[in-house]
């Protein structure tokens, strides 16, 4: 019984932190990161598909993609066609763990199959 | 056996939350009404339109910070809760969110619709501005572009502009109450953590701290007005104290 009461509160703040990913992914990064579509910036679903070539780890993931957007540079990026194309991300000055909250999000998220915050089509 | 008591559980909550909104019949009508929490049906109601006005405060400078994150996704919480499928309601009212946030076109026209569906209730009406408001200052002051979407909703909603100053006057004031933390001992403290901790332990007292104390909507109704300062100062306090220990580890 206190295992399931335990997992019950565990899922509730499990959805918690997941759902002040999505807001702020969905608040933020959507601006220019369109889902699906690349327009002035890479699709979303193409930023998860490399960074999860790179780092299939959530945490290393989670720490690499932060760390980029803290401070992102040409040299480090492992999109480099991408920079090319569009340019390299400016830098937005967002606090560390919020990145880390927005790359969490990303990694568990596919963006792909129906997802929480958006309307089923 | 354990199913039985988490139902148990679960139904008191739902008791205990129904119980107190029922005080609120034109909540308690609404509620039955979206019986079938619909994404049309939920839109017109007047917390559908009360979340997508919240969408346009919380993005009006461009971005929705972690505070104001937090705030809404507690938000949702809170008002999705009296409804009888709280989950679907919730995922319905996060697509409003979601919608309304890159949209400024129709800010008079959803405030002016949120005037009309609360118009048999003055209080009601206040508390929303009042909360529109509050995620304002969320993020410590109000920048120009918040102010005048509020100041849009308060037209629209044909708003007593005393009222409406009188509350921007108080939070303002409150803001510069709030006590800042004087030391980061203090700041541990007040979060209830120790400096040996490391960062996740404290970021999750911090948002528990931060959903018990800031005021909901919909637990807030009925409650004096000196509860909500109240809650919101602690809101605050408990923000500063976790920016203040994020600085100092930084």
């Amino acid at each position: 019984m206190q295992k399931i009461l335990a997992l019950f509160l565990l899922s509730l703040t499990l959805n918690a932190s997941d759902e002040i990913g999505s807001l702020l992914f969905h608040g933020n990064c959507v601006t220019c990161h369109y889902e699906l579509e690349e327009k002035s910036a890479p699709a979303m679903i193409e930023v998860r598909k490399r960074y999860l070539t790179a780092f299939p780890n959530k945490k290393d993931f989670v720490q690499q993609l932060s760390q980029w957007v803290a401070n992102p540079s040409r040299e480090t990026s492992i999109m480099q066609d991408a920079v090319q194309k569009h340019e390299l991300m400016p830098q937005l000055a967002y606090e560390k763990d919020v990145l880390e909250d927005i790359a969490a999000y990303i990694y568990e998220t596919d963006f792909t199959k129906l997802h929480s915050g958006h309307k089923a089509h | 056996m354990g199913n039985i008591l988490l139902f148990a559980l679960l139904g008191a909550i739902f008791y205990y939350v129904f119980k107190s909104y029922a005080k609120y019949e034109k909540y308690s009508k609404e509620a039955f009404k979206d019986f079938s929490a619909s994404h049309e049906s939920l839109r017109r109601s007047e917390l559908g339109l009360f979340v997508a006005l919240c969408a346009k405060v919380a993005k009006a400078d461009g971005r929705v910070d972690a505070l104001e994150a937090e705030l809404i996704s507690n938000m949702l919480d809170d008002i999705s809760s009296v409804f009888p499928q709280p989950q679907k309601t919730k995922e319905i009212l996060k697509e409003i969110f979601n919608e309304e946030k890159n949209r400024t076109d129709n800010i008079e026209h959803l405030a002016h619709a949120l005037s009309h569906a609360t118009k048999r209730s003055q209080a009601m009406q206040h508390q929303f501005m009042q909360f529109l408001i509050q995620l304002a200052f969320a993020d410590g002051e109000v920048s120009k572009s918040e102010e005048k979407i509020l100041a849009t909703i308060a037209e629209a909603m044909q708003f007593d502009p005393q009222a409406y100053h009188k509350i921007f006057d108080q939070f303002e004031k409150m803001m510069q109450n709030a006590s800042p933390q004087n030391n980061i001992d203090d700041a541990y403290r007040l979060l209830g953590v120790s400096a040996n901790d490391d960062m996740a332990t404290i970021k999750k007292a911090y948002r528990k701290l931060v959903r018990q104390y800031h005021p909901d909507i919909i637990k807030s109704q009925g409650k004096s007005e000196s509860y909500i300062k109240e809650a919101t100062q602690k809101t605050q306090e408990i923000n500063q104290a976790y920016e203040m220990i994020k600085k100092a580890r930084s």
